[in-house]
């Protein structure tokens, strides 16, 4: 290599000096030509040629060749939603709203874009009535993309929050129950459903299957996160179908009027729970029914979340005379002008009566029993009755069953059948016991039932609260399948209407009379049966049960306060009856003087 | 008659053109194609996360437009401006290249746990894309210089070297092996061009390689992208999520694609889309065709090059072809190698297509020298 050494010698003058042309040399081929550096370029080509055929390969491989296993995690893109059909209606026998799926703002975060989640946990605290330790620990989450704070809020509620101007705030809409009569306006009837729209009781829950929506199915691609649906993306979609609308009897403003009044007297009277029944006589269809209670925590009376009237069984004590006397004059075996001895004290197999409602030894007949509410009275007329005939008797008006007269079908969720033991398990004095309504327990509904039969000419008919299911068609379907029955003659009932009626002239309910109309009822005052003393105590329920017109029965009406401070029927129960009638009377636009 | 030197052209005659080589052509509108094809992929890569992070679809694309804009104008007076007169700029690119790359580790801007940015004016400059460009300009220039003593290791590899090491270091201190790879192989495949013995390009090479090795197995992060690349089908939900994506996005697309904007990938499935994985959505959204047609204009950009770097009229146009077009080549390589899992995948971007203001300025820029070395070549 002399060349080189030479030119190293002049390398301070390498632009003048003269290539050297030596065959061998590294660096004397010109460029552009065929030369030592033009063949290592040719080698960065072929190099070049070669990686680039790699990569189409590869790309051929990936694209078109094995395609199908390289989409093999094509799966995580996919999303299968759930599309709820939307729940149906509850409407009133008008075809008001009671219950209507609408949608309400839910208001969430976004952890990841909250700058400052202290801050904005303490600005939403008061609006949003949550602890800032709780609302901080959520907003802090910044795993999460999504934090729902408070779902379901009111439109007034989002409007404070979205007026805060936070970053990462993001309000959703979902579906949720509204009342448009109020979220309490017959909350026991209706029932409940959680946030998710899972029904807790009342008829959202016994016809939650006619009421929800079928779902659809909606599988498409969606980006990472899981929240956009990408464009055209769609694979498959199946549509929902929301549910059927109930239509029940419930008439919105006898409603209302009944609410107020149970509860105004719930509130004086000191009870502990009352319910009020208004039944049409002829359809037996459920006008009103209101149950309120007394909070145990603060004192409030309000409209109850279940329904006592269908679940509480209580003792009726003096209002089932009339069954028994009933069914006494039905089988002939006394008649109305018929005289009674009544002794302060009788005995009846091995126990001595007391008279407690009539001071003396005095002659009344079967209408006097009745009016002063005579235990001995009463024990004398059961006696002409046999075990069986009472107890058929009792079953006839309802008793012992569901209030929708079928063996198996409760009429209403959870509902309760009352007690009555069979006759051939009774003993001793049960007889005379059950005659004036001991030892037997019934429902406010059982009881409107039972009274509704003497106002509707003796026919038991099932006291109905769901009249129909509506489909998204408009196709309707009934729900009830009520089977009425003949229980008493049509007389018998007349003369037990005139004989309930001399009840409120001049008898126990003298303060359920309403002006200007005939009004028949009983009362009963029962003592309740204690199951920690194991005896009756000295707390009463009280009832009044009745019907108005008399001549032309238009409605039916219960009413039963728990634990009234002042404990008989006639000062309680009875005046309250006497402003429901009135007052549905009035609505119901039935002519005074019938 | 353009001659290097009297001497040459005894050897034999250069022949004057009077119109530039259809290969000039094809270079010039390839590189436009792919600018175009970038911006049309940036739009579609970038809208998704733009609006989720800015409420504006252009928040991105708007820029890359700019950039675009702005490559486009350097490209075409690039093309008109002598090459011979770069090797007067080469020390101050050197001197700035460098110092920029001091200054990033001073007040450089960090994102995604590397400080590979400077800012200024409001936006970010990448100095480590403009050290590339000052490499080349310079190794060209001191390659030429010395290229009698191309066997002397003392006189051109050695210091080469030192140079590389200072370089290197510098974005190593990022830190960015990616681009400190792709500068060690910009130098040595220039001086491999220029015939420096293959002995001493090994001498350079194996450190350089074991120092690559070494930064691997001390990150955890980059160990994670290296059992990525090795094992991302058994775990296709962490280390492999990026590169499994990918090559989903790619199937996805088929044959013919699913059409721009149609595609999964910028939908949160791939990171970095209208970036390092800027090539799964070309190829997902236009398909194998798409795909193909976008590697052959890259391919023609680099063998275009690499025939100028043998047809140039001197060493100095010769050795920035071939620096220029071996820039190319590994760029091309090392980013689809990363998404077509050849290799770990290193955030090195995609020429002409990847969102990137300096890396699309800078590739226009060499582009254009490499246009107007071409235009003058035979």
């Amino acid at each position: 290599m002399s060349v080189l050494s030479e030119t190293r010698t002049r390398a301070d003058s390498i632009s003048s000096r003269p290539i050297p042309r030596s065959e061998d040399s590294l660096v004397t081929r010109p460029f552009g030509q065929v030369g030592y550096r033009g063949r290592r370029i040719g080698l960065l080509i072929l190099l070049t040629t070669f990686l680039l055929v790699g990569i189409a390969g590869r790309l051929l491989q990936v694209q078109i060749i094995e395609r199908e296993n390289f989409l093999g995690e094509l799966y995580r893109h996919v999303d299968h939603a759930s599309l709820e059909g939307q729940r149906g209606r509850i409407l009133d026998r008008d075809g008001g709203f009671l219950v209507i799926t609408d949608h309400l703002p839910s208001i969430g975060v976004n952890p990841q874009l909250v700058q400052r989640p202290m801050q904005v946990a303490r600005s939403l605290s008061p609006i949003l009535g949550k602890s800032v330790e709780d609302l901080y620990s959520r907003i802090s989450n910044r795993q999460l993309q999504y934090v729902p704070l408070m779902r379901q809020v009111s439109p007034e509620v989002e409007q404070k929050v979205l007026s805060l101007d936070l970053a990462g705030l993001e309000i959703r809409s979902e579906e949720a129950r509204v009342y448009p009569k109020g979220e309490d306006f017959a909350r026991n009837l209706l029932g409940q459903v959680d946030v998710d729209e899972k029904p807790l009781n009342g008829l959202e829950a016994q016809f939650s299957e006619q009421l929800s929506g079928k779902a659809g199915l909606r599988t498409e691609y969606v980006s990472a996160s899981g929240s956009i649906r990408l464009p055209g993306g769609g694979l498959s979609y199946e549509a929902p179908h929301p549910g059927s609308d109930i239509q029940i009897t419930l008439h919105t403003g006898t409603q209302y009027r009944v609410e107020e009044i149970l509860k105004k007297a719930v509130l004086e009277s000191g009870a502990n729970w009352g319910a009020a029944i208004v039944l049409d006589v002829e359809t037996a269809e459920v006008l009103a029914l209101a149950d309120v209670n007394r909070s145990q925590s603060d004192g409030q009376v309000r409209v109850s979340g279940a329904s006592g009237s269908y679940l509480n069984a209580f003792e009726p004590g003096s209002v089932a005379k009339t069954l028994t006397i009933a069914a006494a004059l039905d089988l002939n075996r006394i008649s109305t002008d018929e005289i009674f001895a009544i002794p302060n004290r009788y005995q009846f197999a091995d126990k001595t009566f007391d008279e407690p409602y009539v001071d003396f030894d005095r002659q009344l007949d079967v209408s006097e029993i009745l009016a002063k509410s005579s235990n001995v009275g009463t024990i004398q007329i059961s006696e002409r009755l046999t075990h069986d005939e009472l107890y058929e008797y009792f079953r006839g008006f309802g008793l012992g069953a569901y209030s929708s007269g079928l063996e198996a079908t409760p009429a209403f969720p959870n509902e309760s059948r009352g007690r009555l033991v069979p006759p051939r398990q009774w003993k001793g004095t049960d007889h005379a016991v059950i005659s004036f309504g001991h030892s037997v327990s019934v429902t406010a509904i059982q009881l409107a039932g039972a009274y509704n039969v003497i106002a509707n000419d003796g026919r038991f008919v099932p006291p109905t609260l769901a009249r129909a299911a509506i489909n998204s068609q408009g196709s309707v379907s009934p729900l009830s399948a009520a089977k009425s029955r003949q229980v008493l003659d049509a007389t018998t009932a007349t003369q037990m209407r005139e004989m309930l009626e001399r009840v409120v002239i001049d008898g126990t309910g003298k303060r359920a009379a309403v002006d200007g109309y005939r009004v028949a009822g009983k009362t009963g005052t029962a003592e309740k049966f204690s199951l920690e003393e194991g005896d009756y105590g000295e707390r009463y329920t009280t009832v009044f049960a009745g019907f108005a017109p008399v001549d032309n029965p238009r409605v039916t009406v219960v009413v039963v306060l728990d634990e009234p401070t002042e404990h008989g029927a006639s000062q309680t129960a009875a005046p309250v009856f006497s402003q429901i009638t009135d007052s549905t009377l009035s609505t119901l636009g039935v002519a005074k003087g019938g | 008659m353009r001659l290097i030197d009297q001497s040459l052209g005894q050897a034999k005659p250069v022949a004057t053109r009077s119109s530039p080589p259809v290969r000039y052509l094809v270079l010039l509108a390839s590189t436009l194609l792919l600018f175009l094809t970038g911006a049309v992929t940036v739009l579609s890569a970038s809208t998704p996360s733009s609006i989720n992070q800015a409420g504006d679809a252009f928040a991105t694309f708007g820029w890359h437009a700019a950039y675009v804009t702005v490559a486009v104008f350097v490209l075409l007076t690039t093309v008109g401006f002598d090459y011979r007169r770069w090797r007067r700029f080469a020390p101050a690119l050197l001197i700035l290249a460098t110092s920029s790359l001091v200054a990033v580790l001073l007040w450089g801007r960090s994102s995604g746990g590397s400080q590979r940015w400077l800012e200024i004016a409001g936006r970010t400059v990448q100095p480590s894309e403009i050290v590339k460009f000052a490499l080349v300009v310079s190794v060209a220039s001191f390659l030429d210089q010395r290229r009698y003593f191309l066997d002397r290791f003392d006189r051109v590899t050695f210091p080469i070297g030192v140079g590389l090491v200072v370089i290197c270091a510098l974005i190593l201190a990022q830190p960015d092996l990616g681009t400190a790879i792709m500068i060690g192989a910009i130098a040595i495949g220039m001086m491999w061009a220029a015939g420096v013995p293959f002995k001493h390009l090994a001498s350079l090479a194996a450190p350089g390689l074991a120092v690559g090795l070494l930064c691997v197995l001390g990150s955890p992060y980059r160990r994670d992208r290296v059992l990525g690349f090795l094992s991302a089908s058994d775990n296709p939900e962490g280390a492999g999520w990026q590169v499994t994506q990918g090559l989903l996005s790619l199937a996805n697309g088929g044959l013919r694609g699913t059409g721009i904007s149609a595609g999964h990938a910028q939908w949160g499935w791939v990171p970095a889309p209208h970036t390092d994985f800027v090539f799964a959505v070309v190829g997902e959204q236009l398909g194998f065709i798409g795909a193909l047609a976008v590697l052959i204009l890259l391919g023609a950009i680099i063998l275009t090059g690499f025939r100028t770097a043998q047809l140039a009229p001197d060493v100095f146009g010769s050795l920035l072809a071939a620096g220029i077009s071996v820039w190319f080549l590994a760029q091309v390589v090392v980013n689809l190698g990363g998404v077509l899992q050849f290799l770990p995948i290193t955030g090195v971007t995609l020429p002409f297509i990847s969102y990137g203001g300096t890396a699309l300025v800078v590739n226009a820029l060499a582009a254009g020298v490499l246009l107007n070395v071409t235009r003058q070549s035979i």
